[in-house]
């Protein structure tokens, strides 16, 4: 198989400014030589303790932020920026709340321009994926109107109706309660066979990362590395069994949480929770881009 | 055995939808009446109490003859010509503060450091009272029309700035990111993320600005008009022609209620995707 991505020696920091006035700013490095080879079509898993720079390392590949060394190349060209060969599913969905489904849906058709689809074309498009990801008769509901896996379902359908080659999800199920992470679990499974796509899956569960992924990359505390790359038995197609409980099943399982418990949490209390870096900080670019600046919230009314 | 359980059935459902429209005929009665017992209550008090002569007749009348000389004003047309001459400029002042002001806030919210820049004026100007400035607007402007105006556009820009630049401002950062994954520009992430994001709150303002368009709308008109709902109030006045004055006051309240009550009414239209109006 070929690399769909690669990532080469690729490292990131961030300049974090302390809370306390007048201290300067600290320099945090969350990932640091990356090497990394995803092949195209393949189920990448990729697990590591918490503030490990996972998300960070999937903004890079999503070209939401450029990497301060190393390059990221797909289909052997830098990655310099977003692009529709790419797709990024988010934990907490990012539906536009004033859209409908099926209008969340066709919202990266109409960043396609007019002229790859015309209105009757992006409509047709976009039942088809919802009804892919088994939404059919709720195209018209908002957001609000739907449970949490449902909104999950849509924000898959609208990664999948520009039709990437590779699609992102940034712990997308963790939000679920365990009925509706495995169903998604399963349906996901069943849209990657169906439309091979190359998927990176980013997870702190590793019974998820086993049972989803045919490769787990297993990272270390920060700054994040690439520790090991586990590959995970092909267990068949038997779908009655249950495949969590199959003894190869256990031993991958039982392998990476080893690799995961010579890590150690980061003992800085602004790392405790991942999200932190990444809300924290934020790109000059993009905090031009999202104009909130979150040091003035809640102090001037604008 | 069949038709005469299904006949059994449909008999039920027409008894139930005929009980459930007298439920909903009582309900929707009694609902008019919690929401509307306390004015009958205040306008009864103002019938009762200038009739047993518990206030003075002469600076408080009785309801009835405010109503009286009420109609007496809209049959003679004097009501129509002062309702339609305040109304012009509420309704003028009001659409050059949106003109002029939801672009400017759009503009602030988007460009941080032009609101950095223009944040102090914007405290300034917002904590100075529209109605402190009316001589202001008068000595530059003259007494005519466009002083009116300039009060009533002032008055109104504050909710308008203020609203849309905090609206633009609180957009989510996740849905830019997740636009901008999609390989948005930054115009067309301004037209499909940032603008619809931003209308609710903008909507808030607007709803305010029309409020406060009628509120300020009677202080303009009190000096140097020669027509007006605050012209009519202010003659009746000086002219001791007290029923008058309170037809005037009433009238004005009433144009404040049913343009609120249109501005909330679209405020709901734009903002149905948010849970709470749903």
């Amino acid at each position: 198989m070929t690399a769909k991505i690669e990532l080469r020696g690729v490292a990131k920091s961030f300049d974090v400014r302390r809370a306390a006035r007048g201290a300067n700013p600290v320099v945090i490095e969350a990932l640091a030589d990356i090497n990394l080879d995803i092949r195209s079509g393949e189920f990448l898993a990729v697990v590591g303790p918490s503030g490990c720079g996972k998300s960070t390392l999937l903004d890079l590949v999503a070209g939401l932020d450029l990497p301060t060394a190393g390059d990221i190349r797909i289909d052997g060209d830098v990655i310099t920026g977003p692009g529709l060969d790419r797709a990024i599913v988010f934990q907490q969905y990012a539906l536009f709340p004033w859209r409908t489904a099926r209008d969340n849906v066709e919202f990266g058709l109409e960043a396609m321009g007019k002229a790859r689809y015309s209105k009757n074309e992006r409509k047709e498009r976009a039942l088809q994926c919802l009804s892919l990801v088994g939404l059919d008769g709720f195209e018209d509901r908002y957001p609000h109107a739907l449970s949490g896996g449902m909104k999950q379902r849509v924000a898959i359908a609208r990664s999948l109706a520009y039709e990437p080659d590779v699609l992102l999800l940034d712990e997308p199920f963790a939000a679920l309660d365990a009925q509706t992470r495995e169903s998604l679990q399963d349906e996901l499974l069943r849209i990657w066979r169906h439309t091979g796509k190359t998927i990176v899956f980013i997870t702190h569960g590793i019974d998820e990362a086993v049972y989803l992924g045919q490769r787990v990359a297993v990272m270390t505390a920060r700054p994040g590395r690439i520790k090991a790359i586990v590959d995970v038995p092909a267990l068949g197609a038997s779908d009655e069994e249950d495949l969590r409980s199959h003894p190869d099943f256990v031993q991958c399982r039982h392998e990476i949480w080893k690799l995961l418990r010579q890590e150690t949490a980061p003992p800085e209390p602004w790392l405790a929770s991942e999200a932190t870096p990444a809300s924290l900080v934020r790109a000059p670019h993009e905090r031009a881009a999202a104009l909130v600046d979150v040091s003035s919230r809640g102090g001037a009314p604008w | 055995m069949v038709s005469v359980a299904a006949s059994g059935s449909l008999g039920t459902v027409a008894e139930t939808r005929v009980a459930r429209e007298r439920i909903s005929l009582t309900s929707t009665l009694r609902a008019v009446f919690r929401n509307s017992a306390v004015l009958v209550v205040f306008f009864g008090l103002w019938q009762v109490l200038p009739s047993v002569g518990a206030v003075s007749r002469t600076f408080v009348p009785p309801f009835s003859a405010v109503v009286a000389a009420w109609w007496e004003l809209l049959r003679t047309g004097q009501l129509l010509s002062a309702v339609a001459a305040s109304l012009q400029r509420s309704l003028t002042g009001f659409a050059l503060a949106l003109v002029v002001f939801i672009p400017l806030g759009l503009l602030i919210g988007w460009y941080r450091k032009l609101g950095v820049f223009l944040n102090p004026l914007v405290e300034l100007c917002r904590n100075t009272a529209a109605l402190a400035l009316i001589p202001v607007f008068i000595l530059t402007l003259g007494i005519g029309q466009v002083s009116k105006i300039a009060v009533i556009t002032y008055a109104c820009a504050w909710p308008i700035l203020l609203n849309t630049i905090s609206g633009v401002r609180s957009v989510d950062p996740l849905l830019v990111k997740s636009a901008r994954s999609m390989g948005l520009s930054s115009l067309r992430l301004f037209q499909k993320v940032f603008l619809p994001a931003a209308l609710p709150t903008i909507f808030t303002g607007i709803r305010l600005a029309g409020a406060t368009s009628i509120l300020v709308l009677l202080a303009a008109e009190l000096q140097g008009a020669t027509n007006g709902l605050g012209y009519l109030i202010n003659v009746s006045e000086t002219n001791f022609q007290i029923p008058d004055m309170y037809a005037g006051i009433i009238t004005i309240s009433m144009i404040g209620l049913i343009f609120n009550a249109i501005l909330v009414r679209l405020e709901r239209h734009f903002s149905t995707w948010r849970s709470s109006n749903a």
